[in-house]
Formats: structure tokens, C-alpha cells, sequence
């Protein structure tokens, strides 16, 4: 099934973009609400997560998030305090990020379209400039919430027909689990 | 005491995971992997004392499906009671996990509440001990 990226089609998306981040936020204990979106937010030192999406659409879900609201946020998540970005604050940020793509799958899905999302990715820096096709199409959102501000960009591009399951997600070498499961039993049954 | 493996590649939501274990007031000891191949390794090692476990679908190296279904294939351990804990919360996907798992004891789609795990868990620890 393709679909139009017209304007109706965006419209939607940003509905569905603004429920996936409440409802992936929520059960974190993080209070995220809707802001109006200059068009020049320019966060800087920033904690950049992207996961890739294709299907009805192919793009990308890209969260921008301040680096001390990433450390408030992962903070909340697992009740541990964070001043400076680890490894765990951009960990908690892939999963808060593929968390949010996992509901807007689900929503899409829900009206007889597919998308596959791909492993979310993160990376740190002074500022993101995002850059688009005169083509693409996006959905552009900003939160607040007591622990800072963040930023959602959702992409769209050339409505694709077909799954590229292969394309966003590294292929798990198909091993023989079960075979490896009962050789570590053998070795250890008491 | 049983204890309670969880199976995810995310550090932060294997923690969050074992701190509403916790905050349930369930004092299993748990293990964690990182993922399907780690899983197996900590199965395999422990799988007289393990009662529950919760596992991740979309992970490197071996998926959480593979996983639940090789456990499936294993008779002293296809009752091993397995919840899904996934981003993946299509029909299609659920069905497949029943699939490769008949005996999957529950499908946890992320982001979750920690009710909704409490309530998950706590009948399938009180069976285990």
C-alpha cells in the first residue's frame, strides 16, 4: 500500500507524533507538554537520538533534547542522578526515542498502513542543523516539561510501497539457539 | 527463591525494569543479559533456579524471538514461563511469538507502566516461589 505525503497525511502524522511522545514519556514519569514551535529553537549542547523508519514512508524520528534534560530525564527513568552525559544518559535516550517510534508504528499501523523502524542511534553536540530535500515533508514539534525542553522532528520522504525490514534493521545471523542452549544445559545441570 | 532473568540491549531499561521488581517488593535475585546470545548463555548456566523471564524482541547478535522459540523447542524448559517485553505491538508480531512460543506467558508492549509489569509478574512469582 503507498500512501500521498500530502497535507492531510501530515496533519495526521503530527497527531500521532504528539501522542507517541505523551505516551512514552508518561510511564517514565516524565510530564512532557506540547509547545509552540519557533522556527529557530537552536538548543545548544545537545544529545542527538535518530532511528530510522521505512514502509508507507521512509524517514527518520530525530529527538533533540537538551544534554542536562537528557540527564533530568534519565534521571527519572531509573532513579539514579546524572550531571554529565554517560553512556546510560544516551542509552536512556535511544530507548526513550525508540519507545516513541515503536508507539507511531503502532499507530500507523492501527489504520491498515506498515512501517518498520530500525535501532535507534545517538550521538552528542554543540548544536544540530537540520537540512531537508525540497521534497521531504516533516513534522516538527517542541516539549516542555519540568525537566527541560525538547525537540521532534519527523521526516517523511518518497512514499515507499514496500517493507526494507533489511534496510533499518542489521539482520540477526540466524544461529541454531536452540542447539547452544542445550550444549551450556549439558555442561551445567547440577 | 526463583530468580528473574531480563533480557535487553538497552542498560537503562533493564534497570528500570529490576527497579519496579523491586519497588513491587519482589526480592527474586535477577540476572540480566544484553542480549539473545548473552540469554542463552545465562539460560543455560542457570536454568534450574530461573522462574521468569523478561525478554526484549529486537536485539543484536539474536532477537528475543529466537530465543523464546529455542527455549519452546527444549521440553524441561518450554514452560519456562517467558514475558515479551517490546516496541513490537502489532497483532502480526504477538501472534508470532505465540507462534514460536505457545507457552508464552505474557506480552508486555513498550513504554509500560509499572503496574502494568507488577501486575504481569506478581501471579507467575507467587507460582514459582
Amino acid at each position: 500500500m503507498s500512501i500521498v505525503l500530502d497535507n492531510a497525511f501530515i496533519e495526521r502524522l503530527a497527531v500521532i507524533l504528539e501522542k507517541s511522545i505523551g505516551d512514552s514519556s508518561a510511564p517514565m514519569g516524565i510530564a512532557v507538554t506540547r509547545k509552540h514551535v519557533s522556527d529557530h529553537v537552536n538548543f545548544t549542547d545537545v544529545v542527538i537520538c535518530g532511528i530510522g523508519i521505512t514502509g508507507v514512508f521512509n524517514g527518520n524520528l530525530t529527538l533533540i533534547i537538551p544534554q542536562t534534560t537528557a540527564c533530568h530525564f534519565v534521571s527519572k527513568m531509573i532513579g539514579m542522578e546524572f550531571n554529565e552525559v554517560t553512556d546510560d544518559v544516551l542509552d536512556g535516550c535511544r530507548e526513550l526515542t525508540n519507545m516513541v517510534a515503536g508507539v507511531i508504528k503502532m499507530e500507523i499501523n492501527s489504520a491498515q498502513c506498515d512501517i518498520n523502524i530500525g535501532i535507534p542511534t545517538s550521538l552528542i553536540g554543540h548544536t544540530l542543523h537540520m537540512r531537508f530535500n525540497p521534497s521531504d515533508k516533516y513534522v516538527h514539534q517542541q516539549y516542555g516539561s519540568p525537566e527541560g525542553d525538547l525537540e521532534v522532528y519527523l521526516v517523511c520522504r518518497d512514499g515507499g510501497s514496500e517493507l526494507h525490514e533489511q534496510a533499518v534493521k542489521p539482520a540477526a545471523v540466524k544461529k541454531d539457539a536452540a542447539g547452544a542452549l542445550l550444549e551450556r544445559m549439558k555442561n551445567n545441570t547440577k | 527463591m526463583k530468580k528473574i532473568l531480563v533480557v535487553d540491549d538497552s542498560t537503562v531499561q533493564r534497570k528500570m525494569i529490576i527497579q519496579i521488581i523491586r519497588s513491587a517488593g519482589f526480592t527474586n535475585e535477577t540476572l540480566e543479559a544484553a542480549d539473545g546470545e548473552l540469554a542463552i548463555e545465562v539460560i543455560g548456566n542457570e536454568f534450574e533456579d530461573i522462574g521468569l523471564i523478561l525478554c526484549d524482541w529486537n536485539m543484536p547478535n539474536m532477537t528475543g524471538i529466537e530465543v523464546v522459540g529455542a527455549l519452546a523447542k527444549i521440553p524441561p524448559l518450554a514452560t519456562l514461563p517467558v514475558i515479551m517485553v517490546t516496541t513490537e505491538g502489532t497483532e502480526a508480531k504477538i501472534n508470532e511469538a505465540k507462534t514460536a512460543n505457545p507457552n508464552l506467558a505474557g506480552y508486555i508492549t513498550k513504554p509500560f507502566t509499572p503496574d502494568r509489569l507488577k501486575t504481569a509478574i506478581a501471579p507467575i512469582l507467587a507460582k514459582a516461589g
